[in-house]
């Protein structure tokens, strides 16, 4: 449901105040990720400093946060992104989203930066700014507990930054609820700048929906559902289940994308994980899946040691750093965690250096005697330490593999495997075409989750070896289809668990909301929601030349199995995809937006920002 | 008396909260903190570690009762639940303090206790229990609790004198 408010709150005159939003001007962007690149365009002045006061860091939970709608409690953290100065949307979810949707808020939209450090606390229309002093350089959890404790009440839900955000880890994460991250594209960072610690939120409204009858029946289908053959990979070994999957497919990144199997791929699997490591599984609030496993380290060096383990943090620290044992990676990602920063762009940028350490472009001395070498977890985990810290070279990593690439110079920008400045996932282009065009035009960088190729690849909708236009349709679907999902603040997780799924989410929306929303005008919002994020990126400088991969994925050859050609994208392969793509978004040639475009998706106010 | 009540098993809790909401939307809308049965999360480090969900236990000798210096609390002779006169109540909270389950709250909005009532006037199961995919809720009796647990225990085969290399240590 809506509430029709938008909070905003200026850090720098510390004011707050309600503007109303009427359901109609937000249903064209239903929630979540849609909204708040909405509200981002419209507030955020073009060419603004990432790490500035005048970026404008947005929070939004989905029409169904709230209500028992399955998943329905994720919401949408964007502003733009010091990673790569072009959209930063990122997910999040679990009590957060649900408490600040209690709270009678469909967004909240932040400015200005606090003359110090501080946390928020919202409690249903009251909103304060406290002093956060006493918090600096506590650890994400350490912050949740500190802040609870001081309001007093358990009912409070806390989003934080750790050290990392408040030193400006580029890649830097807000985490809430214990384990839940809004990971990618470092919006930490833009929280600590803002010199916000934290926000707490306790909201105690009672969510009263259009036809409260006829939602109980449709939820609990849908949560009974939720339990079938389309979720048991989450809910079995989950997604570490992909270890030993890529690996067969060729497509397990591996020593920084030098190799695409892992030799020491059985020991770091989902199997093996789950076999010694997993304790329990758990849920995010509102789920009926329970994808959450927690791995616990009992003995050697790093006992103790706890964290939630999905499968793109795991392969960025074992087999991207060559290392094949769970225990330091168990470490590493709880590290990540604590510290605040997202373990995709942190691995990836500690395989970086190691590769920079072992052809000679950075030296021992660069590293104050540390010898990252692939292989070694103990210089991995200290190599981020010191990223976390931003002590030493950390402060040079701790800025993003394509800068830090750019200051250290050789050939070291050719194998900084990110896009748009955004470090790659888990995902081997070379051998996932579909995949490799999503890395390239992905409007946030290279990224698996708004842009997941990789899906039309692994389930054989098209090609994987061999790319052509017709990639192009297939990821505007896949695009399409995630935006929704962001949008409606959805998990993907659910997303095969749908049959009809326009129809579907028709259903439910009506119920929640008391709206119409056709599949036709479903149809539309995904791109319409895909078109705004790159609207924004033009209005921020985006040029075709931003839509590429690194070399070594367009010139170092990886095996692709028996009788087969080594695989890399060919620079007429990638060509072709980006043609067949821009083409299929019914863009230019040069991927601009048409004005014809923009006026079919209700967008034609943003044509004076486009040039179109 | 052995009055059924609901349990809720910490193996199979997730933690979804589910229970919640389902139980709040049968008393006005959803709301977690209006609801009967309440979810708790503890964590260690970076992960939840203890998770279940409680709701009144329907005790023999409900301490709840004996704290209310108002007399507003009695036990239902039929079915064993709480019985809350809602016109005499005045949410002192006194029954808050005295529950050792935490089973008890104070309804926010109307400002008077609330506690489950196992959905009584529901004709299908307790909701909450109906709700929870995993089956860490069910409607039981105390018998039914212990009779379970022997059963997993004995099944799991971790009771030391169950353990072959246990006898041959000692």
């Amino acid at each position: 449901m809506y509430f029709e408010r938008i909070l905003h709150i200026d850090l720098t005159q510390g004011k707050s105040w309600v503007e109303p939003m009427d359901a109609r001007q937000i249903q064209p962007y239903l929630g979540g990720i849609g909204l708040a690149v909405r509200l981002l365009y419209d507030h955020l002045p073009a060419g603004a400093d990432p790490l500035g006061p005048e970026n404008v860091l947005v929070f939004a939970p989905g029409p169904f946060a709230g209500t028992l709608v399955a998943t329905g409690g994720k919401h949408a953290v964007v502003a733009k992104s010091p990673l790569t100065g072009m959209i930063g949307d990122s997910l999040s979810g679990s009590f957060w989203s649900h408490t600040l949707r209690r709270a009678g808020y469909d967004a909240l939209v932040l400015t200005g930066r606090a003359d110090a450090l501080s946390y928020l606390v919202i409690q249903d229309d009251q909103v304060r700014i406290r002093k956060a002093g006493h918090l600096a350089g506590l650890d994400t959890l350490a912050t949740e507990d500190a802040v609870r404790g001081e309001l007093g009440s358990e009912e409070f839900s806390v989003s934080a930054i750790g050290p990392a955000g408040e030193r400006l880890v580029c890649f830097a994460l807000i985490a809430n609820d214990r384990g839940r991250m809004a990971g990618r594209t470092g919006l930490g960072a833009v929280l600590g700048s803002k010199n916000l610690k934290a926000i707490a939120v306790r909201g105690s409204r009672t969510i009263r929906i259009a036809d409260m009858v006829g939602l109980e029946p449709l939820t609990m289908d849908l949560a009974r559902r939720c339990q079938g053959p389309m979720t048991e990979k989450y809910r079995g070994l989950g997604t570490p289940s992909n270890v030993l999957v890529f690996d067969y497919l060729g497509t397990l990144p591996t020593r920084n994308y030098r190799q695409t199997t892992f030799e020491g791929a059985e020991k770091v699997s989902g199997e093996a994980l789950s076999r010694r490591y997993v304790e329990r599984v758990v849920a995010c609030s509102g789920c009926p899946v329970a994808c959450e496993h927690v791995a616990v380290v009992r003995d050697g060096p790093y006992a103790g040691a706890r964290a939630r383990i999905d499968y793109e943090p795991l392969y960025a620290v074992t087999s991207l750093w060559g290392v094949d044992d769970l225990r330091p990676a168990i470490r590493a990602i709880e590290l990540a965690g604590l510290a605040g920063v997202d373990a995709i762009s942190a691995g990836t940028a500690v395989a970086w250096a190691m590769e920079c350490f072992e052809r000679g472009i950075l030296k021992r001395g660069d590293f104050d005697g540390l010898e990252p070498r692939f292989g070694d977890a103990e210089a991995g985990l200290a190599v981020l330490e010191k990223i976390v810290r931003r002590e030493g070279i950390g402060d040079l990593l701790a800025e993003g593999t394509r800068r830090a690439a750019e200051q250290v110079g050789g050939d070291s920008l050719d194998f900084a495997m990110q896009v748009k400045g955004m470090e790659m996932a888990g995902y081997d282009p070379r051998g996932l075409k579909t995949m490799a065009l999503g890395y390239a035009v992905g409007t946030r960088g290279a990224c698996h989750n708004r842009a997941p190729g990789y899906s039309a690849d692994i389930q054989g909708r098209v090609s994987r070896f061999a790319g052509g236009p017709d990639h192009g349709a297939a990821l505007v679907d896949l695009e399409d289809k995630a935006a929704l999902l962001d949008s409606l603040g959805i998990c993907k997780f659910i997303r095969a668990v749908f049959g009809d799924f326009y129809a579907e989410a028709s259903r439910l929306y009506r119920a929640v909301t008391g709206l119409e929303l056709t599949p036709e005008m479903l149809a539309l919002a995904g791109p319409r929601i895909c078109t705004l994020k790159k609207a924004f990126n033009i209005r921020e400088g985006w040029t075709a030349a931003d839509d590429r991969l690194p070399r070594r994925a367009l010139e170092d050859a990886v095996p692709a199995g028996p009788n087969r050609e080594p695989l890399m994208v060919k620079e007429t392969e990638l060509q072709a995809m980006i043609a067949g793509y821009y083409a299929a978004r019914g863009w230019t040639a040069d991927g601009q937006i048409p004005k014809s475009q923009l006026i079919a998706l209700g967008l034609e106010d943003l044509a004076k920002d486009t040039g179109a | 008396m052995q009055r059924p009540f609901i349990v809720c098993d910490p193996e199979k809790c997730t933690g979804c909260q589910m229970c919640e909401f389902a139980c709040s939307a049968r008393h006005g809308g959803y709301n977690p903190l209006a609801s009967h049965i309440r979810l708790v999360r503890i964590a260690e480090r970076a992960a939840p570690a203890h998770i279940m969900s409680i709701a009144c236990r329907l005790c023999d000798e409900p301490t709840c009762m004996a704290a209310c210096p108002r007399q507003c609390i009695s036990v239902s002779p039929t079915s064993g639940i709480m019985l809350v006169d809602k016109d005499v109540c005045n949410g002192c909270g006194w029954c808050v303090e005295a529950c050792e389950f935490g089973a008890v709250t104070i309804n926010h909005g109307e400002r008077i206790v609330s506690m489950c009532n196992l959905c009584e006037d529901r004709e299908d199961r307790p909701r909450c229990v109906e709700i929870c995919v995993h089956n860490a809720l069910a409607l039981s009796t105390p018998a039914e609790v212990s009779a379970r647990r022997r059963r997993e225990i004995v099944r799991s085969g971790v009771l030391p004198e169950m353990r072959p290399a246990a006898r041959d240590r000692s």
